[in-house]
């Protein structure tokens, strides 16, 4: 099984948008993210631009559809596409979430929660382990925003992912930005969150933006919208997992009301200085995260 | 079934059906939070496809109005929810279902215009293939159509309307008594918005028919050459590549 071989440093989920930037200003990115689904057409522009900038950028698959979290099988039409995308651009990655998206006929377009229970921890792994002997790779499973809590729920969310890791061998894409949403969102530490986190299986940090709501009671809800800049407390939160984690292949995601190039730019520039800056502090940080299982 | 997918199939019916109830049971939230945390997923589902819908159909959108389209997309979500993970072509039954929305009904061109702007996303994605050139058409010994090509054949002026409803367009009076039929090509990585004569349309339509490649005869060659420049021909012996 390959491993999952992001390279170091940052990158940014490519917009169509903002292809003649990236070609014209060559930016410091480490790699470019796509979602699998949008490359699933029989060809045109998508993979015009895709095609063209493969040649010069590592390419991270991310994909939204294939329901790994739902008790249902997977769908293995689908899986042959993913299969198909991954090989046609080399990909140095494939992720996808811990959720799902479809039931029975229908396909919901959103990433919908499940309780963590001993049922659906085996579904999960069985489906984990067909993706990637289907891909012949480790994928990445990332962690959820949520907005309601199950009453069936009998393992916090950080063990569920630990079991699947030492189940799978999958590798975890460490989304911050959903770690603080869910924190906010269930009266919860986000540190302590991420204190019981594998942080040793992390081979992939998403950082995006939210939205600032609240319940009509005055409880405050985050949505997790990718449609704004990283927040504050998420760039900290960032700089603590980094200094304990050492240097993480980082993703700035921003996927609606999608801006002009240079913004998006400045988050990645926002990124590399963070990491640069605790590489300089915590020299020790990149040395020891090589020694995990 | 286990209890999860008991949970899944509850769950599923109410985040795509604004009319169903919360399944409130399911979770452990403050009993007067359930529904409104359970109702960021069916926002979520349902804004989400509205939004993709807005996306594809913009000539709909600004013929009807922001406030019409999304109510009118929402009960296309609603009864006809996507199948497929690949939502690129979620759209392709809009245009039937605009024909027989009743609150359109005052817009009987609408239908078709959805059906050109399916065509144009269509068209988008199609597959790769060089498109046969004016000058080659005389050696070609056979032609085919274009895989980008698609064409629509409405008895209202869609083109003229597609064209009057284009971001910066100024307001034009069309006469709603002409029919008109709509080319879209895609020769290279942009999209193409032809206006036919009647001949070119049935010579499109013969060539939509064909399950196999029509011979290039001399009568209709001054056609396959008009044809040809829009970039609606392929060499059907030449096979699909990656551009």
């Amino acid at each position: 099984m390959t491993p999952s071989d992001l390279p170091a440093g940052v990158g940014v989920g490519f917009k169509s948008r903002h292809f003649a930037d990236i070609l014209t200003t060559r930016p410091t990115l480490a790699f470019l993210e796509v979602h699998a689904e949008n490359l699933m057409g029989a060809g045109g522009p998508v993979h015009a631009q895709l095609g063209r900038l493969a040649q010069d950028y590592a390419l991270s698959i991310h994909g939204v559809g294939l329901n790994i979290g739902a008790p249902q099988p997977l769908d293995r039409t689908h899986l042959s596409r993913i299969r198909h995308v991954c090989e046609r651009y080399q990909a140095a990655s494939f992720s996808e979430h811990l959720a799902w998206s479809s039931h029975g006929e229908n396909y919901f377009a959103d990433l919908l929660p499940l309780p963590y229970t001993q049922a659906t921890l085996d579904g999960v792994c069985d489906h984990i382990d067909a993706v990637q002997e289907a891909l012949g790779r480790q994928m990445l499973l990332e962690n959820p925003s949520t907005y309601v809590d199950f009453e069936g729920s009998t393992i916090e969310e950080t063990a569920f992912l630990g079991e699947i890791v030492r189940r799978t061998g999958c590798g975890l894409l460490l989304d911050i930005n959903n770690v603080f949403v869910s924190s906010v969102n269930h009266d919860r530490s986000a540190r302590d969150y991420l204190a019981t986190f594998p942080l040793h299986a992390v081979r992939e940090i998403h950082l995006g933006g939210h939205h600032e709501d609240a319940l009509s009671d005055g409880t405050p809800l985050l949505i997790d919208s990718h449609s704004a800049a990283v927040a504050d407390p998420v760039w900290q939160l960032y700089a603590d997992v980094v200094a304990a984690s050492g240097p993480v292949p980082t993703l700035i995601e921003w996927d609606n009301d999608v801006p002009e190039w240079a913004v998006l730019y400045a988050d990645v520039r926002r990124a590399q200085a963070l990491a640069a800056r605790i590489a300089v502090m915590s020299p020790n940080a990149a040395r020891e995260t090589t020694h995990d299982a | 079934m286990t209890r999860e997918a008991d949970f899944q199939s509850s769950f599923a019916a109410a985040v795509a059906d604004p009319g169903a109830a919360t399944p409130a049971r399911l979770f452990r939230d403050l009993p007067g939070q359930r529904d409104e945390r359970f109702s960021v997923y069916r926002n979520n589902v349902i804004s989400g496809l509205i939004d993709a819908l807005a996306g594809s159909f913009p000539v709909v959108q600004r013929l009807v109005g922001v406030a019409f389209f999304r109510a009118m997309a929402r009960e296309y979500v609603v009864g006809c929810p996507p199948r497929s993970p690949v939502l690129m072509h979620y759209g392709d039954r809009l245009p039937a279902f605009i024909a027989g929305f009743p609150p359109a009904a005052g817009l009987p061109y609408l239908g078709d215009v959805a059906a050109l702007e399916a065509a144009r996303i269509r068209a988008y994605h199609a597959a790769d293939r060089r498109a046969l050139a004016p000058a080659d058409v005389d050696a070609a010994g056979s032609i085919a159509l274009h895989p980008a090509a698609q064409l629509i054949r409405s008895p209202f002026p869609i083109h003229s309307i597609w064209t009057a409803n284009q971001p910066g367009s100024q307001p034009v009076a069309i006469s709603l008594g002409r029919a008109q039929s709509v080319l879209l090509t895609r020769p290279e990585m942009t999209v193409h918005c032809h206006l036919l004569e009647d001949a070119q349309a049935d010579i499109i339509a013969d060539l939509t028919r064909q399950d196999r490649p029509l011979l290039a005869t001399a009568d209709r060659m001054p056609a396959y050459r008009t044809l040809a420049a829009m970039g609606a021909l392929c060499d059907p012996t030449e096979g699909d590549h990656h551009a």
